[in-house]
């Protein structure tokens, strides 16, 4: 048994580390979002004021827009997706399925920075991949500059999200199905069950925690994509790919309102809080686990 | 057992607040040598090949050899995260000594009482302050804050001599309306006309807006803009100038991806010949000299935008001036120290480092008295000319509030895909402009 002393001083260094690079910018930043100009210190405070900006700023409700609908295309494309994968790789007749997971899961340790170049270079008007296999098929008609319409280029630039991040989905299900206990398994198949049925009345909901964590870590993830929509688009056209992180970026570092950007990163903390909870709401914990 | 583990706790605490500490003050001092430290901070990095850091490098080696009393530490990064470390160090009052930032920023860092006001320095320095050109400083209210290195002009037309020759063109449009002919006889022939990259929307501002404005609303309504004497964004003639950008992507002037495509692309794009022109600042001729394959470099002739007809204000007009980017000194530095930065500044802006900055293809703000221009290319030549025959009017980045900036940028991007009218823009602008 441990005494409390000792206990302190077991936990004291990770709690003043926690403190000084979670706590202290987290005070700092909402401390900041108070103020109205550029420099911390040398502007007025402004008490809520920013806040009610904030409300009614068109360009942050579009930017959560613009997560909303990669959060929901992630679920489907990277959760949905990559249980169907889970599904394909231990299905019997699946060949080398340790080959299809190493593939599947290549892109996941590409720096972001890396997939968004990549994808500029695949969506290059004049020299892109994309482009020129419709050129080689006979497509001309669908060339286009795929990142300059501002109606579709939030489906383009969501596809290498997706694409980079489903693997990293396939290896979580993959273990959570290995967990699954054999005999279960053995079970519904002697009594008759077929492929569908153990997928979706036996494996899924077995794997029913393991997916409420996928999808905590699909929605905060995607609530705060950042780095790859920088690469590809910078937020463009005309604000059309803008999502909240770039927002506040470009409002602290090009606009130079560094309480504004503040402020918006607390707005995007909060509704990023709201969308878990709504979706904890719809996928309630299992009660009783086996 | 326990007391090591204590012990080495403790030591591990004092080693990350001790970190922490100097992170935040900076570096000491004075050296133990007795030599008065400066630091310097800017974005001229070895791979910059522009004449003002190649004249800067220069100038601080010559610095450090000549004054052994000062200790110069230089701390240089790259220009895009350099912007963001500027800005973070002014937000925690820790600004290097001498260091680079934006004009756009001036008021701000001043509101912030971070700058050093340079009038007294000034004073005290005749002959550096006697070689400078006039109106050369960054002032507010007639106060020197800052030191801008060189001249430039954002909006020059780089255009391909021997594509327009292959379009029946043989020289430069004069007129705004044989500019707008040209693009249509090069489109037809299947050439991008302009090759544009507005995917960081300073471009569409900084290189087109700033002298298509001035060429509508004349040099008087951009200073009434500044000094809140009346002028207003909705006005017929910055409206009419925003018409007139519409109209360039309307008739099919750039390549179709340029919104998503920055300047470097861009370049790209005129570089392998398949675009006829593009327009830049001054920066870019550099960049041209450098990289541009030689059959596209020896075929390329410098302009400047033609003349609108009708607008009743001067049309020998041409955004440019200080570059943007400004040297300044921290305030509340030591007696000893802020001498010692000044020096150092006074070393990176005078003749000597014009004269490197000249011979490199740069125009420098203080007078150039020794180099040979028989080094520069044609098209450098054609620019020292260029700006002998053109007025230099503001560039809008240099001079407006970086928000308000942010709001016209973005609405450039919209007015050039159309989904949005000049007339709206203006009222979206003016609305800004009006708040704050």
């Amino acid at each position: 048994m441990l005494q409390r002393p000792q206990i302190a001083r077991y936990i004291g260094l990770p709690i003043v580390l926690y403190l000084f690079v979670m706590i202290v910018p987290m005070v700092e930043a909402i401390r900041q979002s108070l103020y109205r100009s550029a420099f911390i210190g040398t502007g007025a405070f402004s008490g809520l004021q920013n806040y009610v900006r904030l409300a009614s700023d068109p360009i942050f409700w579009r930017s959560f827009a613009n997560n909303v609908f990669i959060v929901s295309a992630a679920v489907i494309g990277q959760i949905g997706l990559g249980l169907l994968l889970t599904f394909l790789i231990v299905a019997k007749g699946t060949r080398l399925p340790e080959v299809h997971r190493t593939v599947l899961f290549f892109p996941v340790v590409l720096a972001p920075v890396v997939v968004g170049f990549l994808w500029q270079i695949i969506y290059d008007r004049y020299v892109g991949l994309l482009n020129s296999f419709l050129m080689q098929v006979g497509l001309e008609q669908y060339v286009q500059a795929w990142l300059s319409n501002p109606d579709t280029v939030m489906i383009w630039v969501t596809i290498p999200i997706i694409w980079k991040w489903v693997g990293l989905y396939l290896v979580i299900f993959l273990s959570a199905y290995h967990a699954i206990p054999r005999e279960i398994l053995e079970i519904t198949e002697l009594a008759g069950a077929n492929a569908w049925q153990r997928s979706a009345y036996v494996i899924v909901p077995l794997m029913r925690n393991t997916l409420r964590v996928a999808l905590v870590l699909c929605i905060s993830g995607n609530m705060k994509i950042f780095d790859e929509i920088f690469v590809m688009t910078g937020g463009g056209p005309a604000r059309a790919s803008t999502v909240m992180a770039l927002y506040a970026y470009n409002t602290s570092f090009a606009a130079f309102e560094l309480g504004y950007g503040a402020t918006i990163s607390v707005g995007m903390l909060v509704l990023t809080l709201a969308v878990i909870l709504l979706s904890r709401r719809l996928l309630p914990a299992q009660d009783s686990v086996r | 057992m326990r007391q090591i583990v204590r012990s080495a706790s403790v030591l591990v605490l004092i080693a990350i607040v001790g970190a922490t500490a100097a992170f935040a003050s900076g570096t000491g001092e004075a050296t133990d040598a007795g030599a008065t430290e400066v630091t310097l901070a800017h974005y001229f990095v070895d791979a910059d090949t522009s004449a003002q850091a190649i004249a800067t490098r220069a100038m601080v080696d010559t610095f450090q050899q000549t004054r052994p009393d000062i200790d110069v530490v230089v701390d240089a990064i790259g220009h895009d995260s350099y912007e963001e470390r500027i800005l973070v160090l002014a937000a925690g009052n820790e600004l290097p000594d001498v260091f680079r930032f934006r004009a756009s920023t001036l008021g701000d860092f001043v509101a912030g009482g971070l700058l050093q006001p340079l009038d007294e320095l000034l004073a005290a320095t005749p002959q550096f302050a006697d070689n400078r050109l006039p109106n050369s400083f960054r002032t507010i209210d007639s106060v020197a804050w800052g030191v801008p290195m060189n001249a430039l002009s954002t909006s020059l037309v780089y255009y391909n001599q021997e594509i327009f020759a292959e379009v029946g063109i043989d020289r430069f449009p004069e007129t705004w309306a044989e500019f707008e002919d040209a693009i249509v006889r090069l489109r037809e022939a299947g050439h991008i006309p302009i090759a544009m990259g507005n995917r960081a929307p300073w471009l569409g501002q900084s290189c087109y807006l700033s002298t298509i404005a001035v060429r509508y609303t004349g040099d008087a309504w951009f200073q009434s803009i500044l000094d809140r004497d009346g002028a207003a964004f909705t006005d017929r003639p910055f409206v009419a100038a925003l018409e007139a950008m519409q109209n360039l992507a309307e008739i099919g002037a750039f390549n179709d991806d340029f919104l998503s495509i920055d300047n470097t692309a861009m370049r790209r794009l005129y570089y392998t010949g398949r675009a006829a022109m593009f327009i830049e600042g001054s920066w870019a001729l550099e960049q041209l000299e450098a990289n541009a394959p030689p059959e596209v470099r020896d075929a390329t002739g410098i302009a400047v935008l033609p003349a609108i007809s009708g607008t009743g204000v001067p049309q020998n007009t041409m955004s440019g001036g200080p570059s943007a980017w400004t040297w300044g000194i921290s305030a509340g530095l030591s007696a000893e120290r802020l001498q010692a930065a000044w020096d150092l500044m006074v070393a990176i802006n005078g003749s000597e480092s014009a004269n490197i900055m000249a011979a490199n293809g740069g125009v420098p703000l203080t007078r150039a008295d020794d180099f040979d221009p028989s080094e520069l290319s044609d098209r450098q030549l054609r620019f020292l000319e260029i700006l002998e025959e053109y007025t230099i009017t503001p560039i809008y980045d240099a001079h407006l509030n970086a928000a308000l900036i942010e709001t016209i940028n973005n609405g450039i991007q919209e007015l050039l895909l159309g989904t949005v009218t000049p007339e709206a823009l203006a009222q979206t602008i003016q609305a800004h402009y009006a708040r704050l």
